[in-house]
């Protein structure tokens, strides 16, 4: 018996360590329940269809409004028919959906890959809520929209397939607000320490201006107040100026007054997103100051500067 | 001496400090960017809303205010200052009434809208805010304009003996006020024969108003009856005065008596997409109550075999769910052997059952048992070696 029991052996380990090393491809079942479920795909002659799309973002208004440096999510839905039944297009027993949004001015559909420009994609639309009639169902396909989304009409398309591979599809359209929308890097700026009778040399101090919305802007600039000084005089905000140049001569800047005057050569366009990565669009404002001879020296002196966006002039 | 001339130095040299501060992040946006009025008639009424949003990371005060030849027509409806928290938007409407006396022509004026820091109570120096100038163009003139655009329009669906409703979402984009008139019919599908008509005239909508009409349809008909189940065509004609300026028609069904009242969504399920042999799987299903009543709701999730066997069944707990919340329903599963398998999971609730939700399981051999198992396979061969070994030297 004993000469029968090491192949024995050796054939049992055997089978246990090549079950043990050979990973991945065996499925042990063994399961209380060997029930099989069969997934029937129905090749049934009738098409699904999509009835009227309906596309609206967050606020539910007739237009999308954007968010700024941030995504605003616009949402198409649809209710969709098959007297085949629900089961035969909601993913069930087959069938998918898929959405694009695009700039109908530029694209057509399919408009590609979602490219965060003028065309989002989403290839697994949900549907949503109960199957009724056990024929009809709500479907609804979302996308994050960028900031940059031009200011024109978009079209929302879904498509539904069933699980013959039968398709039908509808579209709607909804206009994309323009936005503007604007971002200072500093809410103070450091001028340096300035002698009476003498000024910057250079408007060379610089601040950042970032864009954050979907057009192209200009800045309009003015003093809320004049520098107030803690011991007096105080100092014309004009002697504060501004340019889009750090070499300009402090003489040659634009000097600040207390109406709103407009930047028209700013010219800060919108972000430009490539290769589906949104852009930065900055710009900088570089500032210069002079101070009166007959200032009294060793104060601080007090003003406020309003930077705003405007659309391009 | 040398000292004197030191202090004379210091004392001539007069230094105007102006104080600094660090780089931060201030922000605002505004939509729309700029508003035109046309055709505005003296004495009239036009309307705008503006999205305003602080996008800074701290609160501000926004100010907001007209400047210019006509800064007197234009009032912000409500607070014109008021604080943002950081990252927070309100809707703004202004309202602009041009005097009787107004002269026919173009006119041109400015919103600004300015946020102020509330953090820069205290500091010195030169400090800056930030804003969004909105142009305005205005043009004002005797010519009546009476026109209204339907923007969109939806109809629900509705259960047997209850209430159908549609709403209508339309624009005047004239310089009068008007009245808006719809007729509703409802077809059947099947033949197209008319099943109700319903008449409704909206209250007035002023010039540039936009406005969304809820219309509520009786669901009578003659002889006590109510319309019965099945599937619908609801057609809108828009009127002004006497023209149709607009039709359009809408699928909706008439369901079962707490068809709505009694509806929830399997909105997704959540689980690591691949484990080792030997863990358990945690599958969380998010669930919705989007009806009316609360429900009492079960997730079942199947898992089958790449080949579409069902290898087990397994359910969650019993949880009530309010109206408008989300639950998250959770069920543990053991796999029994490795390979791709499928997760097939759906909600059951109050005798219905949500559509289902399916997404692949990918069960691994662990990394020691592979290793485990090439040791054993080293041994059998050390075992087979020396039993061949021992065998020849017997026979010898």
């Amino acid at each position: 018996m004993s000469k029968y029991m090491t192949p024995v052996l050796v054939l049992v380990l055997a089978v246990l360590a090549i079950t043990l090393a050979y990973n991945g491809s065996v499925v042990v079942t063994g399961m209380a329940s060997s029930m099989t479920r069969t997934f029937n795909a129905t090749t049934g002659s009738a098409d699904p269809i999509v009835r009227t799309v309906t596309c609206y973002d967050a606020d539910d208004t007739t237009d999308v409004d954007l968010n700024a440096f941030a995504t605003s999510t616009v949402v198409c839905n649809a209710t969709v028919y098959d007297s085949e039944g629900c089961q035969d297009y909601n993913g069930t027993v087959g069938g998918s959906s898929q959405g694009e949004f695009y700039d109908a001015e530029i694209e057509s559909q399919p408009c590609g890959a979602n490219n965060h420009s003028d065309c989002y994609n989403n290839a697994s639309c949900e549907f949503t809520g109960a199957c009724s009639s056990l024929t009809n169902q709500t479907v609804e396909c979302s996308f994050d929209v960028y900031y940059s989304a031009n200011n024109v009409t978009w079209t929302g398309w879904i498509n539904v397939s069933d699980s013959g591979s039968l398709t039908d599809n509808n579209t709607d359209n909804i206009t994309v607000a323009n936005l503007n929308a604007l971002n200072l890097t500093d809410e103070f700026i450091f001028l340096g320490n300035i002698a009476p009778g003498a000024d910057t040399t250079l408007t060379n101090v610089s601040m950042g201006v970032d864009n954050g919305g979907n057009i192209k802007i200009d800045l309009d600039l003015n003093g809320t107040t004049d520098f107030t000084c803690a011991t007096g005089p105080n100092i014309l905000i004009g002697n504060l100026v501004y340019d889009t140049s750090a070499a300009t001569a402090y003489g040659s800047g634009t000097n600040l007054t207390t109406t709103a005057t407009a930047l028209s050569t700013f010219d800060l366009l919108e972000p430009q997103n490539v290769a589906a990565t949104p852009s930065t669009a900055s710009g900088t404002l570089y500032w210069g100051m002079g101070i009166p001879i007959g200032t009294v020296g060793s104060q601080t002196c007090d003003a406020t500067v309003r930077v705003a966006a405007i659309m391009d002039q | 001496m040398a000292n004197n001339n030191i202090f004379a130095f210091c004392l001539s040299f007069m230094v105007i400090s102006i104080m600094f501060s660090s780089i931060v992040f201030a922000g605002l946006s505004a939509s729309p960017a700029t508003v035109d009025f046309d055709n505005l008639l003296r004495g009239g009424y036009a309307e705008q809303f503006f999205v305003i949003k602080n996008i800074d990371v701290d609160p501000a005060e926004i100010r907001i205010g007209p400047e210019g030849e006509i800064a007197e027509w234009i009032n912000v409806v409500g607070e014109n200052v008021f604080v943002l928290e950081g990252n927070e938007a309100r809707i703004v409407k202004i309202a602009i009434n041009p005097p009787l006396d107004a002269a026919n022509g173009e006119y041109h004026t400015t919103i600004f809208i300015t946020a102020i820091p509330l953090n820069n109570v205290g500091k010195s120096g030169v400090f800056f805010t930030w804003g969004i100038d909105i142009p305005t163009n205005v043009i004002v003139t005797d010519q009546q304009v009476s026109n209204y655009t339907v923007e969109a329009f939806t109809v629900s669906n509705a259960e047997e003996c209850k209430i159908i409703q549609y709403s209508i979402n339309v624009y005047n984009r004239g310089n009068v006020r008007l009245t808006p008139r719809y007729h509703a019919t409802i077809l059947n599908v099947a033949d197209r024969s008319v099943v109700k008509e319903f008449y409704y005239t909206a209250e007035e909508l002023l010039p540039t108003q936009i406005r969304t009409d809820i219309v509520r349809i009786p669901y009578e008909l003659a002889q006590f009856r109510c319309i019965p189940q099945g599937e619908y065509l609801l057609k809108v004609d828009a009127y002004l005065e006497d023209q149709m300026i607009y039709t359009r028609d809408r699928f909706f069904e008439i369901l079962e008596p707490g068809a709505l009242t009694i509806l929830g969504n399997l909105k997704g399920i959540d689980y690591p997409e691949e484990v080792e042999l030997g863990e358990v799987v945690k599958i969380d299903g998010t669930f919705r109550n989007v009806g009316e009543e609360s429900l009492v709701s079960k997730l079942r999730c199947e898992i089958y075999s790449e080949d579409e066997r069902l290898l087990e069944f397994v359910e969650s707990d019993q949880r009530e769910v309010a109206v408008a919340t989300e639950e998250i329903l959770t069920v543990f599963y053991t796999p029994k052997g490795p390979g791709e398998q499928i997760v097939h999971c759906v909600v059951n609730y109050e005798n219905k059952q949500t559509p289902p939700v399916r997404g692949p399981l990918s069960v691994t051999i662990p990394i020691m048992w592979i290793y485990v198992g090439i040791l054993l396979l080293i041994i059998i061969i050390i075992i087979i070696v020396w039993k061949v070994t021992k065998s020849k030297v017997v026979i010898q």
